[in-house]
């Protein structure tokens, strides 16, 4: 074992670009009209005509830089790039174009070594054999990194321990609820010890008692020893908020914005957030926006009721008075008025230009 | 910038030998211990091949064919029980195995994923072995099967070689099916009832007629099991080849398939990473 | 009371004697469609051409080449056209009981759609008979192409003239409706199984297979096994098929028998058969619901 000092980061991307080619725009149906070519419902019998395949860009000119002991955070919605990241740095998928290094290593040229240092969970993933014991398992997924079985198997009942998992040790896959299963695969990316671990949304469909113990534990495990690092994706803001001590905003495989979250939260300045309960009438985004002193809008509508919930970004309080006078104009009450102390979803709309839901949707306009 | 230290890590052979032997030992384990853990299916993979034992010796004794043909069937059901669990077990389970989400964690883990392979043919060797020696012995105990081995050492040692052979081409495959995704079922169909056609899995492959029986050799199930036809029956008639020439067939053939699948691991990972599609689901 | 509004409602929606038929057939009929959208896939030669085409004709030239090394006889000869015509017309009882009981994990784990199908307002035998039907359209390919190749290429001693139809389709038809029933059975009992039990299926047909004459007379079974062939419709089902199809059968045990006498018990054995298979698939069926099993996911 030979040691070399270097200026490194645990992460770094380099104008990351990975595009994919996109299958279903190649084949598109002969006399088929705009829009009705996808599901083929309406397409005629004529021969299947070649059209040009699109690419499909999951990220666009990633940098970034993330130091060791850090617990970073990638935020942003479903599809905007963040696991594809991920896949990157796992060594699991090349870039495009541009480079990345783990803990100074290129993933690309030095897969090997890096492997070395890394480990992954991903949230929803069902991974192990349904014959095996929950003990088994983990036991067989720490084989693969080369650990001696009586090291690998205290680590194991340790981690069980801590998450509260060890009455289940003895249980066999098979008969594990969804979330033992997302347990058990959380302490599997533990058990290697890595210096840098990528957790891919790891509260995906939790509970909230599950969420808070893994939260915790993360948080607990990175500040242990200066050397780990965690890169956390999400799309949950109070995780990001809670957890990370930096934070990029990462859309359309663009990162927008990277700061700690409090620095993100004051970068808004003098901005206010307000945000407005509405019954009856036709508020729209635009008009919002169209509004001096109004930087961004979100509009939610529930169909059923009629209500509406309006989240909106403002420069000056001198936009309230023609904000309520808009409202009044399209026919729609004002059932609540709150002026909020600004959080990262605001940061995000502010940013984004739209609202990021639970599910992990961003909705609203650009 | 911060500063830190970069760990150049870099094993001896002995420790990369070690630590993929352990994560070998680690993909075998779910085969080896899931043979006694599921008892049912172990009584279902022993019951169907001797239905098929039954069917075809019966079959053979309507027709009034020599009674060592008999013999011919037992060995037949004892390569198809391997050749199927190469077909389903290992080419096709790689593919599986993203559908599971394995995969990415075997090929993020710091190992040879042919460790990984080799783990897999372990495991099914002997889950495979378990299963083909209760079936073969049943067989041959109903049906009164003579068997009359004058050199133990080389039907064993021929057995192994096949079973190096048929386990490499399966590695070969896996990592072709990796890139191949869902028509790799489609594919290990289509290499089922053909191959037992091909490589004479009850009857002397000769009977196939030079030049098929020939380009049957390429399958190292052909070569296997007629070499072992000559041995446990003491019938060099039936041979398609002197058993020399059939033991350097099966050493080539394992030696080529061994490194076509070191090679195509190789080549179609990197594939795979740079299409995006290691990791894709449902392809 | 609300509980006579809803019944009332209900006589009006299905009034007359044909509605609970009409209601069957809005199961029946899109379960056929279903099936046989996909068990052709003809939307994708490859698959199509090597579980309709390719798998059936290697395993009939596999006891092509036995029969040629163990008889060192041409195939133009009875024996020959006995084992090629059994092995043919076993494909529709393989291919039904595999068929319908795959129906039960493919729709339950794969699709995730047998609850919906189940409570639907028909019953589910009529979705799974509707599989069922593709099932035997897209095996009658099959067989065709195996007749085929056999008559063109090997000489198959299987003469248009010789067939007595009316015979040969009314034992044909019994013997599909026996498959079904045991179709039905099998489905039942999958219900109650993990996805990894499939391959039962599979040791039912080679049960039958090995103990109904399909590809030798059952005069080389023990005298045991002969006695429990004769309690089985499928012994039957070949015998008359192959009398239908030759105009004798190729058992000597059962040579004696009429050709009438051989449709009678296969006519009874069929319907004592089908009584028991539909009470142990309704049988299955409550117990699956007993135990929460209808929509399981056996997810390893």
């Amino acid at each position: 074992m030979s040691t070399t000092d270097t200026t490194v980061w645990a992460i770094r991307t380099e104008a990351l670009r990975r595009t994919f080619r996109d299958k279903s725009q190649v084949k598109k149906k002969k006399g088929a009209k705009n829009g009705d070519g996808a599901n083929g419902a309406n397409a005629g019998n004529g021969a299947a005509e070649k059209a040009k395949p699109q690419d499909f860009v999951a990220l666009d000119g990633v940098s970034l830089e993330v130091g060791e002991g850090e617990l970073f955070g990638l935020l942003g919605p479903n599809g905007a790039g963040k696991t594809t990241l991920i896949k990157i740095l796992a060594t699991l998928m090349y870039p495009t174009s541009g480079r990345a290094w783990v803990c100074g290593y290129d993933v690309q040229e030095r897969p090997g070594q890096v492997k070395k240092l890394i480990n992954m969970v991903s949230g929803g993933e069902h991974s192990g054999y349904g014959s095996l014991t929950v003990r088994e398992t983990l036991w067989m997924f720490s084989q693969f990194y080369g650990l001696d079985s009586r090291e690998a198997l205290r680590r194991i009942d340790e981690l069980m321990e801590i998450i509260g998992f060890k009455d289940q040790a003895n249980t066999k896959i098979s008969k594990l609820s969804t979330g033992m299963r997302q347990k058990m695969n959380f302490i599997r990316g533990f058990v290697s010890d890595p210096r840098v671990l990528f957790l891919d949304e790891p509260t995906l469909g939790l509970d909230v008692g599950v969420s808070r113990t893994i939260r915790a534990f993360v948080r607990d495990w990175v500040k242990a020893r200066p050397d780990r690092t965690v890169l956390l994706t999400t799309h949950y803001m109070a995780e990001a908020d809670e957890m990370c001590d930096r934070v990029a905003i990462i859309d359309s495989g663009r990162v927008l914005a990277c700061d700690s979250p409090a620095n993100l939260k004051r970068s808004l300045g003098r901005d206010s957030a307000i945000e407005l309960e509405l019954a009856g009438g036709q508020v729209s985004e635009g008009g919002l926006t169209a509004i001096r002193g109004v930087r961004r809008a979100s509009v939610t509508t529930e169909p059923a009721s009629g209500k509406s919930e309006a989240t909106l970004i403002i420069e000056e309080d001198g936009a309230v008075q023609p904000l309520l006078g808009y409202v009044a104009d399209c026919g729609a009450q004002v059932l609540a008025f709150r002026k909020k102390e600004v959080t990262l979803e605001d940061v995000f709309l502010s940013i984004v230009g739209r609202k990021l839901d639970e599910n992990g949707n961003a909705n609203g306009n650009h | 910038m911060r500063t830190e230290t970069r760990m150049e890590t870099t094993d001896t052979v002995a420790q990369a030998l070690r630590n993929n032997l352990r994560a070998s030992w680690g993909r075998a384990y779910v085969r080896v211990i899931g043979v006694n853990r599921e008892l049912s299916w172990l009584f279902l993979d022993i019951v169907m091949p001797l239905f098929s034992i039954a069917a075809y010796v019966l079959l053979y004794r309507s027709m009034n064919a020599p009674r060592e043909y008999d013999g011919f069937v037992i060995l037949g059901a004892l390569m198809t029980a391997y050749w199927l669990n190469v077909l389903w077990a290992m080419a096709a389970q790689f593919y599986w195995e993203r559908e599971m989400g394995h995969l990415e964690l075997y090929m993020m883990a710091p190992i040879s994923p042919m460790a990984i392979l080799f783990g897999m043919s372990f495991g099914g060797i002997f889950q495979t072995t378990v299963r083909a020696a209760a079936t073969v012995t049943m067989g041959a105990l109903i049906f009164g099967v003579h068997f009359s081995i004058a050199n133990p050492l080389a039907v064993l040692g021929i057995f192994f070689l096949t079973l190096v052979a048929l386990y490499g081409l399966g590695m070969t495959a896996a990592s072709l099916y990796l890139v191949y995704g869902r028509d790799a079922q489609n594919l290990s169909n289509l290499l089922q009832e053909p191959v037992f056609l091909l490589s004479g899995v009850n009857f002397p492959v000769k009977a196939l007629g030079f030049w098929t029986a020939a380009t049957a050799c390429f399958i190292p199930m052909t070569l296997g099991m007629d070499a072992l036809r000559q041995l446990v029956f003491d019938d060099k008639t039936t041979g398609f080849m002197p058993v020399g020439w059939e033991v350097l067939g099966l050493v080539v053939t394992g030696a080529v398939t061994l490194i076509g699948a070191y090679k195509a691991l190789k080549y179609l990972e990197d594939l795979a990473k740079r299409q995006g599609r290691l990791t894709l689901k449902w392809q | 009371m609300a509980m006579s509004e809803t019944t009332i409602d209900k006589k009006k929606e299905g009034f007359g004697p044909l509605a609970p038929l009409r209601e069957a057939w809005r199961s029946f009929a899109p379960a056929t469609w279903l099936g046989w959208q996909i068990e052709s896939n003809w939307t994708d030669p490859f698959t199509f051409a090597v579980f309709n085409l390719v798998r059936p004709l290697s395993g009939a030239l596999i006891l092509v080449v036995m029969y040629l090394v163990a008889t060192r006889m041409n195939t133009r000869t009875d024996l020959f056209a006995q084992v090629y015509t059994g092995n043919a017309m076993f494909t529709y009882l393989g291919g039904v009981l595999f068929g319908m009981s795959w129906v039960i994990h493919e729709d339950r784990e794969h699709y995730q759609m047998i609850r919906y199908v189940y409570i639907g307002t028909s019953h589910l035998y009529w979705y799974l008979l509707g599989r069922a039907v593709a099932k035997f359209l897209v095996t009658t390919l099959s067989v065709v192409v195996l007749l085929t190749a056999g008559k063109l290429f090997l000489g198959l001693r299987l003469y248009w003239s010789v067939i007595d139809w009316p015979y040969f389709l009314t034992a044909f038809s019994l013997g599909l409706i026996g498959a079904t029933g045991l179709g039905l059975a099998l489905s039942g009992w999958m219900m109650l199984m993990a996805r990894q039990a499939a391959t039962v299926s599979e040791v039912a047909a080679g049960v039958f297979y090995l103990a109904c004459g399909f590809l030798f007379p059952i005069d080389v079974l023990p005298t045991w096994a002969q006695a429990v062939a004769r309690w089985i419709p499928f012994t039957w089902w070949n015998e008359g098929m192959r009398r239908g199809l030759f105009g004798h059968g190729n058992s000597q045990v059962l040579v004696s028998l009429s050709n009438g006498t051989i449709l009678n018990w296969l006519a009874i054995s069929t319907a004592v058969f089908g009584a028991l298979s539909l009470a142990a698939f309704f049988g299955a069926e409550r117990l699956a619901k007993r135990r929460g099993l209808l929509d399981q996911i056996t997810d390893f």
